[in-house]
């Protein structure tokens, strides 16, 4: 391979790209810099900009891929570099090295600049491996574009075959789609909805069903009438190669990262915790405080015959005896309630009152163990469990057993609980100024600005990650918390007080460093609305603020089961 | 003999429509051959399949003794492609195509290429794109001519040029050509000027080679001949076709003249017989009129 010949086909590429490369590079060099607006008005249509830049950005590179294979197409007969001294090596060196060095290169530079700003701290092994996952994304994303473009000689007709490609996809994953759903429910899917849908939803779900079903049909009857119109052997090659590209690059998509992280995943799952050590469970005492039924409502049905029913069953659980560093979480709950009548109510849903509890519990703790002047206000109680459950009588599908109001009377409820039992770990206490941060595994988690106004603190916070598919990291942070944002209270460390935190904007940058710009407040008093203005921060508690990281521990679990007779409501 | 250019049942189809039915085609060296035929016969086929751009269904074809379907870097130096459909970078000037040319090209000869720039009078500082038809056609013959090809493949090179642009691509071909003995494969429908150039001449008719003779003989055995005083239409031999007898002249085309041809004629039809050369441009149409000619000579 000559390599003068190279040169000289990418120096003609470049020539011919030169405006479209020259945007691209100033893209990547100065679009992450954007990031550095960080004014609170300013941010949000930074980002706005930033992100249709960013899209022209992908798009730019993704034409100028095509367009500079169309400039030499590989097929046609009007080829002029086919007709000349050049051996197809070095044709294709020169693409590969015009793609690599002018294409691949921003891509690398506005993800390394974007990983600085965001203030990421990579190993060298993760940035390896950020490059590595880059590339394999990127030739991913090449392929699909590069095999129309071998085939076919021009721009529109490329554009053309990926747009029907995409959507020949896009039908068939309909087609299967409803094809699954209709032998998953076995016929009686559509019924079967009205369980759960109101009828509204239900009919619905029938119209985009039914119009999923058409689209499908005429689809899957346009695609082969098109084949048989057009097809011609000529055709038949490359529509075959490019079909069995979009077939590889979405293999590819689909297992390449996930083969790729068996080999470099540091990934280790958190073992499984089991019962409370006894000497704790010993120490926990359940209470409880009630079971009562509560309204109950019946009216008639649409056929005037039956009544229905909705009763509401109220339990409230109390659960101390611990440190109030530890607190439960209730995992599962297995209720069953049985009637003098024999019969037997459904649950229909649970709904947990709001519990402020457990990050009281959490507050206490954190005040005592971070201010030397915090009021005791631990409690013997680190868990209430205040819960209303819903039952229903029959429905339209006569699926329930009906039940009279009357018949709740002397009900047994038997239940089951599952806790587990958490407890609060301090990681770090910082002052709360301007730098502050704590990283860990491929994230990070800084305070860039802070600002006393008018009684109350605004700060900026930038909790940016880089997510690395090879580690295995969108798995992981789906996961347990061990790996995500530390949580963390910004706490005087005199008086032991934690303020309310709010976000007043927030960047999402999916391109950028995670910011936010959060508000530091005094907690409203009971009764206020939340829009109304909290007290205001007495001058100075700024110099005494301190913010404290911690992270909450899974323990062990514990059963609690009762069998009761819920108290009787009154009408 | 080794020829510059030979196809051997050379076939090709577009789909069900079959183009080139078993072509055989020979180029000696250093004569200029003019490739004939109506619209979408299969000459520019033809020229493709030579050049490598289309694969033949069946047959081979072969340049300079090299398979067109392997033809390497180095047969490329010596093997110049001219077509007005080719893809040449239009966004550059005429110039800067050159300039990019030469360099693919170790024998390129700039002193040739710049006397040809000259000759061409081509608007080297203009881009491409904004040539006009005869411009562009004499900037891709410039490409294919400026590094002395052994080999050159022109498909209509004459098309769309003015009657200036025609006589300078015309006296700067010969002039070249011919001193340098270079084999000379092009197509045209330009019939006055492929008299004036070619040496053999081939005519493609119905995916066949109908004739494939050197343009002196060609125009040597074809000649028109007008008998008077006939009244009625006699029985004619093989080698005249078309026959008419109009206000006792018996017209026809004899295609075998020369030799004892001659003295046949004198004495079947006497003195009353005019015997008259025929343009090529008459010779090719009455090919093509005439049903099937050389199956039934």
């Amino acid at each position: 391979m000559n390599f003068a010949t190279v040169r000289h086909l990418v120096l003609k590429d470049v020539r011919h790209q030169r405006i479209r490369l020259l945007l691209i590079w100033l893209a990547a060099f100065f679009v992450p810099l954007t990031n550095f607006f960080q004014d609170e008005r300013l941010m949000p249509l930074m980002v706005t900009v930033k992100l249709g830049v960013v899209f022209c950005f992908y798009l730019l590179i993704i034409f100028t891929l095509v367009s500079v294979i169309l400039l030499d197409p590989t097929c046609g007969s009007s080829r002029f570099l086919k007709t000349r001294p050049i051996e197809w090596p070095a044709m294709l060196a020169s693409k590969m090295l015009f793609v690599l060095v002018f294409l691949y290169s921003p891509i690398f530079i506005f993800r390394l600049v974007t990983i600085w700003i965001s203030g990421v701290h990579l190993s060298l092994a993760d940035q390896g491996l950020c490059a590595l996952e880059m590339a394999l994304i990127a030739s991913g994303v090449a392929a699909l574009f590069v095999f129309p473009a071998l085939f076919f000689q021009r721009m529109a007709t490329v554009i053309m075959v990926i747009v029907g490609c995409v959507a020949g996809t896009y039908v068939l994953v309909i087609f299967f789609g409803v094809l699954a759903n209709t032998l998953g429910f076995g016929g009686r899917d559509l019924q079967a909805y009205g369980l759960f849908m109101s009828p509204e939803e239900n009919h619905a779900s029938v119209l985009v069903s039914g119009f999923l079903l058409v689209c499908t049909v005429l689809g899957l009857t346009i695609i082969p009438v098109a084949l048989l119109r057009y097809w011609r052997p000529d055709v038949a090659i490359p529509f075959t190669l490019v079909c069995g590209g979009f077939f590889l690059s979405f293999v590819y998509f689909c297992y390449v990262p996930f083969l790729v992280d068996q080999f470099f995943s540091d990934y280790i799952a958190p073992p499984d915790v089991g019962e409370l050590p006894q000497a704790l469970s010993d120490q926990l005492h359940f209470q409880l405080e009630s079971l009562t039924w509560d309204t109950s409502r019946s009216w008639d049905d649409s056929n005037g015959a039956k009544k229905r029913l909705e009763s509401h069953l109220i339990e409230k659980l109390t659960i101390g005896g611990l440190n109030n560093r530890y607190f439960p979480r209730e995992i599962e709950s297995n209720l069953h309630i049985f009637l003098p009548s024999g019969k037997k109510p459904a649950l229909e849903n649970i709904e947990r009152k709001e519990n402020p509890s457990s990050a009281q519990y959490i507050s206490n703790y954190l005040s005592q163990q971070c201010a030397s002047d915090a009021p005791d206000t631990v409690s013997d109680k680190n868990y209430d469990l205040d819960r209303v459950m819903t039952f229903y009588g029959h429905n339209d599908y006569r699926l329930r057993p009906d039940i009279a109001d009357s018949e709740l009377k002397d009900a047994s409820v038997h239940e089951k609980l599952i806790f587990m039992m958490d407890r609060v770990k301090i990681l770090k206490i910082l002052p709360f100024r301007d730098g502050v941060r704590t990283d860990s595994l491929r994230s990070c988690f800084e305070i860039r600005r802070v600002v006393e106004e008018g009684g109350v603190i605004r700060y900026l916070q930038n909790n940016s990650s880089v997510l690395l598919m090879l580690r295995g990291d969108p798995g992981r942070l789906a996961g347990p918390m061990a790996d995500s944002f530390p949580s963390f209270v910004v706490i005087n460390r005199k008086t032991g007080e934690i303020l309310d935190d709010s976000s007043s904007s927030n960047s999402d940058d999916p391109f950028g460093p995670n910011l936010s710009w959060m508000t530091l407040s005094r907690f409203r008093p009971k009764g206020q609305p939340p829009t109304s203005t909290p007290p205001p921060l007495p001058t100075g508690w700024l110099n005494d603020a301190d913010i404290c990281f911690y992270e909450i521990e899974d323990v062990g679990t514990v059963t609690f089961s009762y069998s009761k007779t819920a108290t009787n409501f009154l009408r | 003999m080794s020829y510059s250019v030979e196809t051997k049942n050379l076939c090709f189809s577009y789909g069900n429509q079959t183009v080139l039915a078993g072509v055989d085609l020979k180029v000696s060296s250093g004569s200029f051959y003019a490739l004939l035929g109506c619209n979408g016969i299969g000459k520019t086929t033809l020229l493709k399949i030579l050049v490598g751009l289309l694969v033949p269904s069946d047959g081979t074809a072969a340049i300079l003794g090299h398979d067109s379907r392997q033809l390497r870097r180095d047969d490329w130096l010596s093997i110049g492609y001219m077509s007005e459909s080719q893809k040449i970078y239009d966004w550059l000037t005429g110039e800067e195509v050159i300039a990019f040319t030469r360099k693919l090209y170790r024998n390129w000869d700039q002193a040739f290429c710049k006397r040809l720039e000259k000759q061409m009078r081509l608007p080297l500082k203009q881009k491409v794109s904004r040539y006009s038809k005869g411009d562009r056609v004499k900037l891709i013959l410039l490409l294919a001519m400026a590094f002395h090809p052994r080999v050159l493949l022109l498909d209509e090179p004459f098309s769309g040029l003015d009657v200036l642009s025609k006589e300078q691509l015309i006296s700067c071909l010969l002039d070249t050509t011919k001193q340098e003995e270079w084999s000379v494969l092009f197509t045209s429908h330009d019939l006055a000027e492929v008299e004036r150039l070619a040496d053999e001449v081939g005519l493609i008719d119905g995916g066949k080679m109908k004739i494939s003779e050197p343009l002196v003989s060609l125009q040597n055995r074809f000649r028109t001949v007008e008998v008077f005083g006939v009244g009625t239409l006699p029985q004619m031999d093989i080698s005249a076709w078309q026959p008419h007898l109009k206000n006792g002249v018996l017209t026809y085309i004899e295609t075998a003249f020369p030799g004892s041809r001659r003295h046949d004629l004198l004495q079947r039809w006497g003195d009353q017989t005019k015997v008259m050369p025929m343009a090529l441009r008459e010779i090719v149409l009455a090919f093509l009129t005439e049903f099937n000619p050389m199956d039934s000579a």
